[in-house]
């Protein structure tokens, strides 16, 4: 080699630059772009996803007897009359906790199968419902079979196909929304601790639903949207706050972000026009505003106009919502530059910086334009760069609502891949970066 | 990010590598001393990239950045030491000083693999192969010209990452909360300082490619400093700005705009070109010390050395653990004065690796800071225990590296 002259050496350093990247193209990854056309949303059933219709708020969710507990212990329950065949739907109103550690009564939705379970009992999933809103009567417990309900569009496309797998269900209605509490949009340690709970509450024998055998090897979290958000939050949370729950993994559809990054936020809050970002920021900083007070208030974050909307938060919920709140332009809504202290609340609530003990397989619809597949892709590569089990899919042609089936129907499938984790497989990983050494090093690897 | 980049990504990585292979053959004439020092400034630059790594998790804020260029002082100042002090010779010497040079190059593969595959999906083990393939054929027929030469490259390409961290510190950023940050932190664990530091100022005592580039380029310490801390403020100062005074990675933030890479065409192309660049520059500039010159005696030390690099970048057992391993091995010959003292120290750093491994230290803790200080003072101490028929100057072993023609090997 060193006998080469120097145009020699050159040449030879030269030629293995070339087949070096010659190399790199051919070993590289498998890519996460799925090779799938667009969903197309049967007619008939979209109908049932909208979410135009504010359903009243059922005695149910009056506390006035609560008194507080252990988080996780089931406080009370009811059935739901008029389930679809197959399964059976109880209301749960149980303990968990907010962010100073108090107790608060959370309610939520716990959907079951009809027949008699698997030997070992049912896989139990916790889900992690889109956004609804925030007020008492948007939950998901409400009015999950009455049509036009923030409940419903729920319903139809998660909850109840995952019920027909055989799997037991219970959905958070998320603190505030069902029993009163502080509000939780986006706040992903408080909705995580909702979601933690509810799996810990159904395992309790309870009258009102009688004996359901759950298998609590095979338990696991699922969300779309904001619950993509809040089960991802769940999942860093689980080590610490809910040990004894064995969360085999999580799906993530779709997770819901809004970067701690002042000149983003500045540059949202600057929209002249509106839009359904318009709910979104109301929703966001109330919740911001109750659970973070030693860093904002409403007073910093909103504008007059902002704050005279407040009201409407309570009573309105999903489309019903919406639809009140685009009479303005978003930037009249919002004090700019944003507060800094929400700037600082967002640091602390996002997930992405603390590593998963469990793997997460992460969707997103590259048409989604209420989701921004950028803030997913960047939640991705921190997952990677934590050293997450993380499988993440990606369909070209998918926007938001139509990811919830391509998700479920098409290949590779949340629900297969959920299935596998229970069955003990290795969990697939498209993290390039991890292909080194640390690979064995990562938390999930191996459940 | 909405689109495949994979060809673009790739032929910017080759682009960026056949950079620096024209680098080096550009000219036949011998490095300037403008090159030289630029070329320092990236072996400098190696330690922020570790320090930096460490700092981020816990989030770097402006006292962390003051404390990032304090340590950024530490390697200089142990060569500088090591310069002052006769050093010892021998094949001890030589396979500590060897470590070093390996060990440093295996975290600079390491870092370059995760970075790179991160942000393209490229096989970071084969790019581990491709860069050390490529950076060992230029180090093993030009020694630190090469790196010297990269590094030179790589130091004017840095303008690229400076601009970008600026436009976004001052377009979307706030220059009042870079300094006082809106942004909690964990707050900076003062083990991993105190082992970083401990750590660097004893990787300096032997980093050899540090050494022979002193020696050969003669270039002003003062000087090389002062560049590395033009190029950590202007583009640390940027980020705390964008980010609201705190740097944290991972974190969904710091990744938002490398998840827009794919934003305008050729973009990813460019900035992987860049980062390939600099990667090399580092990666060769540790190589270097393995064969600081084109002698031929070298060349075995060299391969053999690159080869052990690369496994253990394949291996990856963490970047904590090879720099901690690394400056173990550096800690034998720090204080050392002989040949037995060296052997004591690095027997010494074999037993603290395997120790520190198994009780779960050998990572920026305090053990792993007394670890380092125990095996530097057990050199030491077998040192006056001995003879010092071993002790030479300069530092290094072989000939003396100059920037006549006759080291080229032609």
């Amino acid at each position: 080699m060193v006998a080469l002259s120097r145009g020699g050496a050159a040449g030879v350093a030269a030629g293995a630059a070339v087949l070096g990247g010659l190399l790199l193209f051919a070993t590289a990854a498998p890519t996460s772009l799925v090779d799938a056309p667009a969903y197309e949303i049967d007619e008939s059933l979209a109908g049932e996803v909208t979410s135009g219709t504010t359903p009243a708020l059922s005695p149910f969710y009056d506390v006035a007897d609560w008194q507080p507990g252990p988080p996780g212990t089931l406080v009370r329950a009811e059935p739901i009359d008029g389930a679809p065949d197959g399964m059976r739907l109880f209301r749960i109103l149980y303990q968990s906790t907010d962010l100073q550690g108090n107790a608060i009564p959370v309610t939520g939705l716990y959907a079951v199968p009809a027949g008699d379970p698997p030997p070992g009992g049912f896989p139990l999933v916790g889900f992690g419902h889109g956004t609804t809103g925030i007020g008492q009567a948007c939950g998901m417990s409400q009015a999950p079979l009455d049509d036009d309900t923030p409940s419903r569009s729920n319903f139809v496309p998660h909850i109840e196909p995952l019920v027909e797998q055989g799997w037991a269900v219970v959905a958070s209605d998320y603190s505030g929304m069902g029993a009163p509490g502080p509000a939780s949009y986006l706040v992903g340690p408080l909705e995580g601790r909702g979601i933690l709970d509810t799996m810990r509450a159904v395992q309790s024998p309870a009258p009102e639903i009688g004996s359901v055998a759950i298998d609590t090897s095979k338990m696991g979290v699922y969300g779309k949207s904001q619950g993509g958000e809040a089960v991802l939050s769940a999942m860093e949370l689980a080590p610490t706050y809910a040990p004894d729950l064995d969360i085999a993994g999580g799906v993530s559809l779709a997770p819901g972000f809004t970067p701690a990054l002042q000149g983003v936020l500045d540059a949202v809050a600057s929209n002249p026009t509106s839009t359904s970002q318009n709910m979104f920021v109301l929703l966001i900083a109330r919740s911001y505003a109750e659970n973070y007070p030693q860093y904002t208030n409403l007073d910093e974050i909103l504008s007059d106009v902002g704050k005279e909307k407040m009201a409407i938060l309570d009573q309105y919920c999903g489309g019903d919502l919406a639809d009140r709140v685009v009479d303005v332009p978003l930037s009249e809504l919002l004090n700019t530059p944003v507060a800094s202290g929400l700037v600082t609340a967002l640091g602390e609530a996002m997930p992405g910086s603390t590593p998963l003990k469990m793997p997460a397989i992460i969707v997103q619809g590259l048409e989604d334009t209420t989701i921004l597949p950028q803030f997913t892709h960047a939640q991705v590569m921190s997952r990677c760069a934590l050293g997450d089990t993380v499988f993440y899919v990606r369909y070209p042609f998918d926007d938001h609502p139509s990811l919830n089936y391509q998700a479920r129907l098409n290949q590779p499938s949340v629900i297969d891949w959920m299935e596998a984790r229970w069955a003990d497989e290795p969990a697939p990983d498209n993290c390039a970066n991890q292909l080194l050494g640390t690979t064995n090093l990562a938390a999930g690897v191996g459940r | 990010m909405n689109r495949e980049f994979l060809p673009e990504a790739v032929v910017g990585i080759t682009v960026g590598l056949l950079l620096a292979v024209l680098a080096v053959y550009r000219t036949s004439k011998a490095p300037s001393s403008g090159i030289l020092t630029r070329g320092a400034m990236m072996s400098v630059l190696l330690y922020a990239i570790v320090a930096a790594g460490v700092l981020v998790t816990e989030g770097l804020t402006f006292i962390g950045l003051l404390l990032l260029l304090v340590m950024l002082c530490l390697p200089v100042v142990g060569m500088m030491f090591a310069e002052r002090t006769p050093a010892v010779t021998g094949q001890a010497a030589r396979v500590a000083r060897a470590a070093v040079s390996i060990g440093l190059t295996a975290a600079m593969l390491i870092a370059a693999a995760q970075t790179l595959s991160l942000l393209s999906r490229v096989d970071p083990r084969t790019l581990v192969v491709v860069l050390t393939v490529v950076t060992g054929l230029l180090v093993a027929v030009e020694g630190t010209r090469s790196s010297g030469r990269i590094g030179s490259w790589a130091t004017w390409l840095l303008i690229v990452p400076i601009l970008i961290s600026l436009a976004l510190g001052f377009l979307l950023g706030n220059a009042g909360q870079a300094i006082s940050p809106i942004i909690v932190t964990g707050g900076l664990s003062v083990a991993a300082v105190v082992c970083l530091m401990v750590a660097f100022l004893v990787l300096g005592t032997a980093d050899a490619a540090l050494a022979a580039s002193h020696r050969i380029g003669g270039w002003s310490p003062v000087r090389v400093l002062g560049g590395v801390f033009g190029v950590v403020i202007l583009i640390v100062f940027g980020l705390l700005m964008f980010f609201g005074g705190a740097v944290i990675a991972p974190s969904i933030q710091f990744f938002v705009v490398p998840a827009n890479i794919d934003a305008l065409p050729g973009l990813a192309g460019v900035l992987l070109a860049v980062l390939t660049v600099l990667f090399a520059a580092v990666v060769a500039g540790a190589l270097a010390g393995l064969r600081p010159t084109a002698d031929a005696a070298g060349l075995g030390w060299l391969i053999g050395g690159a080869a052990i690099a690369a496994g253990v970048a394949l291996l990856d057992p963490g970047l904590d653990w090879v720099v901690v391993a690394t400056a173990l091995a550096a800690a034998s010959v720090a204080l050392a004065t002989t040949a037995r003292g060296v052997l004591g120290g690095l027997i010494g750093a074999g037993v603290m690796a395997v120790v520190l491994t198994v009780t779960g230290a050998m990572t920026w803790s305090w053990w792993a800071a007394l670890a380092i200080v125990v095996v530097a003072v057990v050199g030491r101490l077998l040192s006056g225990a001995g003879s010092s028929s071993s002790v030479d100057s300069p530092a290094v072993s072989g000939p003396e590296p100059t920037l006549d023609a006759s080291h080229n090997p032609g």
